[in-house]
């Protein structure tokens, strides 16, 4: 007895030792944290560290960036740190914060900054966007050297979800700006399109005599299933008769759960942290999923137990895809694909605007759920998708002042356009559009950002019967510069998602994302399954985010 | 008699196929689980992108189909800009960090864990086992838990600055929490105690001293434990991650394990380059095979060595 009481107080004393360990506390502050204005540009040597996860072959014109903006402040120095993937740059962040070990600027998502802001470690950057404060460069070995500097940001050149994400924060201040986005486009097989044209005209649809749909409107859900009735066989992939076994794959079935809850006003989350899925509407969406499921109008890429559904959509199970437009070349057939699997050979591949369910928001659609016409509200919505970046408060207030320059700097009209091309994210400006800035983009091959959209424009207004060379170099952007513009043309209704860390009723932003794709994944792989009801699913996922 | 005698033998024969049958199939069902995934690994570093996502998974390919700009490609250097000529991947870099990094941790452990088992399997002192149950409690601690401990350690000796850290400080900080092993240190005190207090005594009658009794004596009668453990623990920090990517500022410091992880990644879309992922896998796989079949002998006579019964 004696000695089990012993050996229970020596586990009870260790287990104490180890909860001594002293950390800084979580805190809660919707205080807005403000450096004072410095007068002037600091001349002491000033070291900023930028954390993001860029690895050193991507991030070449990064660090070209870096070189240019040490040659613009000589006494600066960038320490550009890759932090390999977004998990362990949060992690690295999270655990510095306690000990006082974050760097000058780091990128993150929206749940990051979120999560940074609970403990007070990332600066508003409100007292620089809207500055007045100019310096005069007086460094005499500087590339501007006697150039005078601005501080503010003008927004108005930035497209305003991107900022609506960016300052969705306690107090509606700005603790990230947009920097590397991105956003979901549909690849469709313009081959089974052109083979069916007369039907899809018949049935109201305009379509080009190449099989081209409109770029600039996008499908709607009611067009979709007349598209699925001509062009989908349920008993499988017919080379025959130019039919696809399922219409419209979702690549990530956290983005559709998410868009479709906007889009039909079903109530998701909010930046305060409520979980809303709890309603009428969510459960009528799922059950309308479930059916669309069923009857092969929408399929997952857990259906080929894939991650993502480009492969199939390129065997052409499937004759739609929607999916990031950073993988947009994934969607595209080639060569190297063993034949016998191209159940549709190699076809033509056209890019358009994620599905709506309206045309203009806050207008009613009609839907079939369960044998029934239901009537709703419903808007537009697309995701945005992608990091911002942000400034942490233990820096110095001249390592934030130069932060936020390489900020204002990075994001730039000729560097996002820039960052844009060459890394198949979107620019975030809308002057980047129309930026004159030459890219080179091969040894042969440079362009400006408009004339790299005018590669899709020029493709389309010929129907795809341009007289290109084989070997003119617009063959090799041609896709890339398709989802630009598609991007481009639904920049009206993106929407971003609220973010907001774990707290003392809810789960964190992330988790909800991660819990609304296993939501549809989890109805998919009942489907055919009796007396299943998708409320099970969604009762599981209110289970998992909300005690 | 003589006949009952030969089917009693002839029986037994057929039970002892039987028996060697069963086992043989057995064995080789585990060896074939053992090895797929390395052939997978192996037959994906010469896969192209679309060979990869093929569906039904192509379970062999002829040389002619092999890919092997996935290898050559993992020794390329970036063209131009501030970093030209410098490798895309770091191959060679992460590799000396982590044999570096394996060879400290692994003779670190292997002293301490030598020392303090002889001392408390066979040093007389005050407190000895109840020292003894405090470090056997720490074991019912999660290891994840002492992350943070230990990186609030490291970081008040000064060995984690985002803006200062050497090398030497990232060695130090991914090396010394790990030169202590609560596990190993129990694993070999019980071998420890199995050799026969007689040896101790007849050694100290010579004149021995207890540093040169544990040398000269326990440590080669405890050798196969002793080769358990170095291989036990090369391996755990071969395979390190997260602490290694906790605790260095620097890319530069990482390990291989950290490499593989992002470098393949496409950042703005999330896929990764399996192809090249698993042949950069092969080659950091390629160095522990080498040493296995060149020591070979010496680890498996190590491993199946019996120890002396007390």
């Amino acid at each position: 007895m004696k000695k089990i009481l012993f050996a229970l107080l020596t586990v009870l004393s260790v287990f104490l030792v180890i909860g001594c360990v002293q950390v800084q506390s979580e805190t809660t502050t919707t205080s807005i944290t403000t450096t004072t204005q410095l007068a002037e540009l600091p001349n002491e040597e000033v070291e900023v560290t930028f954390w993001h996860i860029y690895g050193e072959g991507k991030s070449a014109l990064l660090d070209q960036m870096i070189v240019e903006f040490e040659a613009m402040y000589p006494n600066v120095t960038i320490t550009s740190t890759s932090q390999s993937d977004y998990d362990t740059l949060r992690t690295n962040i999270n655990t510095g914060i306690g000990v006082g070990q974050v760097p000058t600027m780091a990128i993150g998502y929206p749940d990051h900054f979120a999560g940074y802001i609970t403990t007070g470690a990332v600066e508003s950057l409100d007292q620089y966007i809207y500055s007045t404060t100019q310096y005069e460069v007086t460094d005499s070995t500087s590339s501007i050297f006697g150039e005078i500097v601005e501080t503010g940001l003008e927004l108005s050149d930035f497209i305003q979800s991107y900022l609506d994400e960016n300052d969705q924060y306690q107090g509606g201040y700005f603790y990230s700006v947009p920097y590397s986005k991105s956003t979901e486009t549909m690849a469709v097989n313009r081959s089974v399109l052109a083979a069916h044209i007369t039907e899809i005209r018949a049935a109201g649809i305009t379509i080009s005599d190449n099989g081209f749909l409109s770029h600039e409107t996008p499908l709607t859900y009611d067009q979709l299933v007349i598209l699925k009735n001509i062009i989908v066989d349920p008993a499988g992939t017919n080379a025959t008769t130019m039919k696809c076994e399922y219409l419209l794959n979702y690549d990530s079935s956290g983005n559709l759960y998410i868009n479709m809850s906007r889009q039909w006003h079903a109530g998701y989350t909010n930046s305060d942290g409520d979980i809303l899925i709890d309603n009428a509407t969510t459960r009528n969406m799922l059950q309308f999923l479930y059916e669309n499921f069923t009857s092969n109008t929408i399929v997952l890429p857990v259906a080929w137990s894939q991650s993502y559904g480009s492969t199939n959509f390129i065997y052409g199970d499937v004759c739609m895809s929607v999916g990031s437009t950073a993988g947009v070349n994934y969607n595209i057939p080639n060569s190297t694909y063993t034949p016998s699997s191209l159940k549709l050979g190699i076809f033509n591949v056209d890019f358009l605007q994620v599905p709506q369910y309206v045309t203009t928001d806050d207008s009613q659609f009609t839907v079939e759920i369960d044998g029934t016409d239901v009537t709703m509200t419903g808007s537009r919505s697309a995701v945005q998708q992608g990091p911002n970046i942000g400034i942490f408060h233990s820096a110095t207030a001249a390592q934030k002042l130069y932060a936020w320059l390489f900020i204002k700097y990075l994001i730039s009209t000729d560097n996002t356009a820039k960052w844009a091309m060459n890394t198949g994210y979107l620019p975030v400006r809308l002057s980047a559009y129309s930026s004159e800035e030459q890219l080179q983009l091969s040894s042969t091959f440079s362009l400006t950002y408009s004339e790299f959209l005018g590669i899709a424009q020029d493709f389309w207004a010929a129907d795809g019967e341009v007289t290109w060379e084989l070997t003119d170099q617009r063959w090799n952007y041609l896709y890339s510069s398709m989802v630009a513009n598609i991007a481009f043309n639904q920049a009206d209704y993106y929407q971003y998602d609220p973010a907001f860390a774990a707290g003392s009723h809810s789960a964190g932003s992330a988790t909800a994302r991660v819990e609304a794709g296993y939501c549809l994944q989890n109805i998919y792989t009942n489907v055919g399954v009796t007396n299943y009801s998708p409320d099970t699913a969604l009762n599981f996922m209110i289970n998992q985010l909300t005690w | 008699m003589s006949e009952i005698f030969v089917q009693n033998e002839k029986a037994y024969k057929r039970k002892r196929i039987a028996g060697n049958i069963t086992i043989y199939i057995f064995l080789a069902l585990v060896a074939i689980s053992i090895l797929i995934p390395f052939y997978w690994m192996i037959l994906t570093s010469f896969k192209n992108e679309t060979q990869i996502t093929q569906i039904p998974p192509i379970l062999a390919l002829s040389p002619s189909d092999w890919k092997l700009s996935n290898y050559t490609d993992l020794f390329l250097t970036v063209p131009s800009g501030p970093r030209a000529g410098e490798p895309l991947f770091p191959f060679f870099r992460y590799m000396a960090n982590t044999v570096l990094i394996s060879l400290l941790t692994t003779v670190g452990t292997t002293i301490t864990t030598i020392l303090s088992a002889f001392a408390f399997s066979r040093l007389n002192f005050k407190g000895r086992d109840t020292l003894f149950a405090v470090l056997l409690a720490t074991m019912m601690v999660p290891g994840e838990i002492f992350i943070l401990t230990n990186f609030l350690t490291i970081n008040k000796f000064g060995w984690y600055n985002i803006f200062t850290q050497t090398y030497g400080q990232a060695i130090l900080a991914m090396t010394i929490p790990f030169m202590v092993s609560v596990f190993y240190i129990f694993y070999l005190r019980q071998t420890f105690k199995q050799i026969p207090n007689e040896l101790y005594f007849a050694a100290k009658v010579d004149g021995t001293s207890d540093f040169k009794y544990l040398l000269k004596i326990m440590v080669p009668i405890a050798m196969p434990t002793i080769v358990t453990i170095i291989i036990l623990n090369s391996m755990g920090a071969w395979s390190a991650y997260i602490w290694p990517a906790l605790v260095t500022a620097n890319d530069k410091y990482r390990l291989v394990s950290n490499g593989l992880r992002g470098a393949f990644t496409d950042t703005s879309t999330g896929r990764t380059d399996y192809g090249q992922q698993m042949a950069a896998s092969v080659l950091v796989t390629l160095p522990l095979l080498i040493v296995f079949f060149t020591f070979r002998k010496q680890i498996m006579r190590g491993v199946s060595r019996s120890g002396i019964k007390g």
